[in-house]
């Protein structure tokens, strides 16, 4: 009775998860209390482990502030003044900004791409004319 | 003759343009960056890696244990969850979890959650993202509210809605009796 109440008080992430699976799987395991197979177990467990591996993985690497710091004292005698400093921090925000932007419409991505290779295009056939002018 | 070549040129510009979107699709299936970090958020910050979150002392409470959040430039939070599996693919259930976990951290924290989110898939030493919509907050709390329904008697549990749910399942003797 104590559990029913428990479950009833607050519902996790995954108990409401478990509606999109079977609703009738979530009454039976709230009357009866969870029966795993061995499979599912094992699954489990392989779940706890990839998720210990996740949590490291972003203790280890994301979010860290190594990097800026030490980006910063490479600028330092490069750019001594406010100016130049906010040109360096543009430097690296701007192509950072945009590379955001490409990876996150596949469109734009394309558009830009198209659009530098015509451009391209018409630089060579420009230059093409000009060398034509030049040799006569 | 020049108009000819002009239209090669945005012939071939168009096919590597389509060229280019088909290996983006695929690096986005892909992978995850060593750190598992999907595309969608690389450069985003980490704010929330394995936190618990829960929605207020309302008639529904949802609690939530989120993965990982990244915060963006514009100060939304985008959510990842990882799954392992042995095929690539995703399931209603997880839409459900990212979803329940949006208004779990959205009414812990007061800070907006992106209305998509990020299922990393493990199969085997391979990760791949899959980004999905997430479902609305009405929607997840009709669905808690039903939920308690359930758990109280007032409605009819649904059975699955695909039989080969039912294969692995304990209880299948007593959900079909007849069988």
């Amino acid at each position: 009775m104590g559990r029913r109440r428990k479950a009833k008080a607050v519902a996790s992430a995954s108990a409401l998860s478990q509606m999109g699976v079977c609703e009738r799987l979530v009454v039976f395991e709230h009357l009866d209390g969870k029966h795993p197979t061995s499979a599912q177990q094992d699954a489990l467990q392989r779940g706890l482990r990839a998720h210990r591996r996740f949590a490291a993985g972003s203790a280890l690497s994301a979010g860290r502030s190594e990097p800026h710091v030490l980006r910063r004292f490479k600028d330092l005698p490069r750019r001594p003044t406010g100016p130049g400093q906010r040109l360096s921090l543009m430097y690296y925000r701007l192509p950072h900004f945009l590379s955001l932007c490409m990876r996150r419409s596949t469109t734009l991505h394309a558009a830009m791409v198209a659009a530098l290779l015509v451009t391209l295009c018409l630089v060579v056939a420009r230059l093409g004319t000009w060398s034509g002018v030049l040799a006569r | 003759m020049l108009a000819d070549a002009w239209l090669l040129v945005l012939a071939c510009a168009a096919l590597i343009a389509t060229a280019l979107i088909v290996m983006r699709a695929a690096c986005r299936r892909r992978s995850c960056a060593a750190d598992w970090t999907p595309i969608e958020v690389r450069g985003d910050f980490l704010a929330y890696a394995e936190r618990n979150f829960r929605s207020g002392t309302g008639d529904n409470p949802i609690a939530a244990r989120v993965d990982r959040g990244y915060r963006r430039h514009d100060g939304t939070i985008t959510l990842v969850e990882l799954k392992t599996r042995d095929t690539d693919r995703i399931y209603p259930s997880d839409l459900i979890e990212l979803s329940a976990q949006r208004v779990a951290l959205e009414c812990a924290t007061g800070e907006q959650v992106h209305s998509f989110g990020i299922v990393v898939v493990q199969v085997g030493s391979r990760n791949r993202a899959h980004r999905v919509r997430l479902m609305s907050r009405r929607a997840i709390l009709g669905l808690a509210m039903r939920r308690a329904r359930l758990l109280d008697g007032e409605a009819l549990p649904r059975p699955a809605a695909s039989r080969r749910l039912c294969a692995a399942c304990v209880y299948r003797s007593r959900c079909h009796p007849k069988e």
